[in-house]
């Protein structure tokens, strides 16, 4: 209808509850990608969102994955003022609600997390957050509760420790006030804690020992801390289903015939079917299984980094 | 015989056959009896008794 126009009701009743929802010191955050989604069903209760966060953390593939990041130690509140235009008559009026800007230092996991963290720098990660009192808060969208979308993520360069500060290693976040104000989405946990969400560890493969194509030697350690998986991992290991092989410049699957221990070098012996995909020259990708492969076997919290074995002549 | 685990592809031993799976894997597990380990993946058939017709 012309020169009409629908007007949204404005305001609400302000009646106050004896349990108002006051959002504590945030404790850790959980990046997510774009389209996570954790829908009215798994915000159904404690059980349905621990399962779903846990999934989550351990999706096989990277684009489904959630990163958490805990153990917050401060907040620094760098929020701009909001934007203020001044009339010629005199009233001042405010023009934007400014940018939430939050930088939050941490010492767990310190270079090795920091250094994960930078390969989000410039993506397109979204966020949510909890608090120290098992509220988790994110973006409002219907039912459901999405990743905060975020103006930048930042994990900035790490700053050395002085005479009387420990080496300073931060993540920042900027985003609209909206997204945690009129569109704030919450749940508040009481049957776990969602610091126990954790984020899954790279498990680095290296030659070592005496290679002889098509039987090679390994070792398995994690990422960035390098602590040997063999202890821990030996016997679940020595199982040719937690190992997956393929023909780097075709990608045909390479058969593993064998995995077994040897305790020689504490890795473990691959064999390999010469066969199918196998190169007699030319490069071979090595891993360790799916996540949920690994898990399924009881590895877990794992993801393995593939190593690349060239074959010559 | 070795102590150590190792974990056999069992489709590749069953499409290999016991005779190749022997060959292919004595000099990378020269302590272990793989004929008993191939038993344990393929079963020998035990022998039907005879009727005594």
């Amino acid at each position: 209808m012309i020169n009409s126009y629908s007007c949204k009701a404005v305001g609400s009743n302000t009646g106050q509850s004896d349990c108002p929802l006051i959002i504590e010191k945030i404790a850790g955050a959980i990046l997510v990608w774009k389209d996570f989604v954790l829908s009215a069903a798994d915000l159904e209760s404690d059980t349905t969102l621990q399962a779903a966060l846990i999934a989550a953390a351990s999706a096989d593939l990277k684009k489904d994955r959630a990163f958490p990041v805990g153990n917050f130690v401060d907040i620094a509140d760098n929020t701009s003022d909001p934007e203020q235009q001044t009339f010629g008559y005199g009233p001042v009026v405010n023009t934007s609600d400014g940018i939430i800007g939050w930088a939050f230092p941490f010492l767990k996991g310190g270079l090795c997390l920091l250094k994960a963290l930078q390969s989000f720098n410039r993506s397109d990660i979204r966020v949510l957050f909890y608090d120290t009192a098992g509220t988790l808060f994110g973006w409002k969208v219907g039912d459901t509760l999405k990743g905060i979308p975020l103006i930048q993520f930042v994990a900035p360069p790490w700053k050395a420790a002085t005479g009387s500060t420990v080496m300073d290693t931060r993540v920042s976040f900027s985003f609209l006030p909206r997204y945690v104000n009129e569109e704030i989405g919450f749940y508040k946990t009481s049957d776990f804690s969602l610091d126990s969400i954790e984020g899954l560890q790279n498990a680095n493969i290296k030659l070592a020992g005496v290679q002889a194509k098509p039987v090679y030697k390994v070792k398995v350690a994690t990422g960035c801390s390098g602590i040997d998986l063999y202890d821990q991992y030996s016997a679940e290991l020595a199982d040719e289903a937690m190992w997956v092989a393929k023909n780097k410049a075709t990608g045909g699957a390479i058969t593993i015939t064998s995995v077994a221990v040897d305790a020689a070098i504490a890795g473990f012996t691959i064999t390999m079917a010469t066969t199918g995909g196998y190169p007699a020259v030319g490069s071979i990708e090595l891993n360790l299984a799916a996540v949920s492969v690994l898990t399924a076997a009881g590895i877990t919290g794992l993801e393995g980094i593939p190593l690349t074995i060239v074959n010559v002549a | 015989m070795g102590s150590f685990k190792i974990g056999f592809n069992k489709a590749y031993a069953k499409q290999i056959g016991k005779d190749k799976f022997i060959k292919e894997f004595k000099d990378v597990y020269p302590d272990h009896d793989l004929s008993a380990e191939y038993d344990k993946i393929v079963p020998p058939k035990e022998e039907k008794p005879k009727s005594g017709k």
